[in-house]
């Protein structure tokens, strides 16, 4: 019975689709969007298919790279940042503050002796004892 | 497996058309009558190969060949399409279980011209319906399509030894239901 069935299987492989669908499947199947693969993301890939917006998004996106552009440039390379420059300055500076302080201890010991002498000047001389204790 | 298969599809992968009509030329016949056995009608059948087509072409940027050949992969879609078919569908009186299908009578017959092995086809088609959809799926694929097990056993996720246990229960339970019938 086994062999029978079989054989009688067998006999399926003349099924064959009708020209017409196989004509009809592939005019439809070839009329879909050429498949592509998407990385992620596939509701924005969706939107990008609309011509109109990509080219919106895409001008958008050149204007803000310019921009941004721009604006790095001018902030990265004034001569007055200039990262050499800056760090020249920075060395400098403490040996500066350290000057400034030296003078300023000069002068501030200058007056302050100033001060004082006036202050002296300007104290009562001390009278001598009348009776003096012998 | 068809000539240059691999180059076909990566070429395909690549949305390529061309390719994917040829390997769509080479498998539209073993797919359309893998389905045709599983469901009522001719139109129905169409209807599930042009889905399986579209659903491959839409999807293969994302196959990866894994050793297997194409077709594996095209019954793996084509085997969920019919499966998903018979869930949605509405429960209708069922006009196929014991009636003989004009349609394939007329297709066999015509290439053929032996009347008696499309009656026996027919026959055996009704009785492979009722049977599990693994058992049936195995049965096709093995004996009408002269797939390999470890082929069957990539296209219903399955091993290749399960594939030979699920074939053995599958004829049984086929000649229990053919004896029904007298056969």
């Amino acid at each position: 019975m086994d062999d029978k069935i079989l054989k009688i299987l067998k006999t399926g492989k003349l099924i064959e689709p009708s020209p017409e669908f196989k004509e009809r499947s592939r005019r439809l199947l070839f009329a879909a969007p050429t498949p592509k693969k998407e990385y992620g993301f596939p509701a924005f890939f969706g939107l990008m298919e609309n011509f109109r917006l990509r080219l919106a998004l895409g001008t958008l996106g050149a204007l803000l790279l310019a921009v941004l552009g721009v604006n790095y440039w001018q902030t990265f390379n004034q001569p007055n940042l200039n990262g050499q420059a800056l760090k020249h300055e920075v060395e400098n500076l403490d040996f500066q503050i350290q000057l400034q302080e030296i003078e300023y201890f000069e002068n501030s010991a200058k007056e302050i002796a100033v001060i004082l002498d006036d202050i002296k000047r300007a104290e009562p001389k001390e009278e001598p004892e009348i009776n003096p204790i012998n | 497996m068809l000539e240059d298969e691999i180059k076909l599809i990566l070429a395909a992968k690549q949305g390529e058309s061309a390719s994917f009509d040829k390997l769509y030329s080479h498998y539209l016949p073993p797919i359309y009558r893998f389905i045709y056995m599983k469901v009522s009608h001719r139109e129905e059948a169409e209807d599930l190969t042009h889905e399986v087509f579209l659903s491959a072409w839409l999807n293969i940027p994302h196959y990866e060949p894994q050793g297997f050949p194409f077709s594996s992969w095209l019954y793996q879609i084509a085997r969920n399409r019919v499966i998903d078919h018979y869930r949605t569908k509405k429960p209708q009186t069922s006009l196929d279980d014991g009636s003989v299908d004009a349609e394939l009578i007329k297709t066999v017959s015509r290439l053929d011209e032996k009347l008696d092995d499309s009656l026996d086809l027919e026959i055996i088609r009704q009785a492979i319906k009722k049977l599990t959809h693994d058992q049936q799926d195995v049965l096709l694929m093995r004996f009408m399509e002269d797939l390999s097990h470890q082929e069957i056993a990539a296209a219903i996720n399955k091993s290749a030894g399960a594939v030979r246990l699920i074939q053995h229960r599958a004829l049984n339970e086929l000649k229990k239901n053919l004896s029904k019938h007298g056969r």
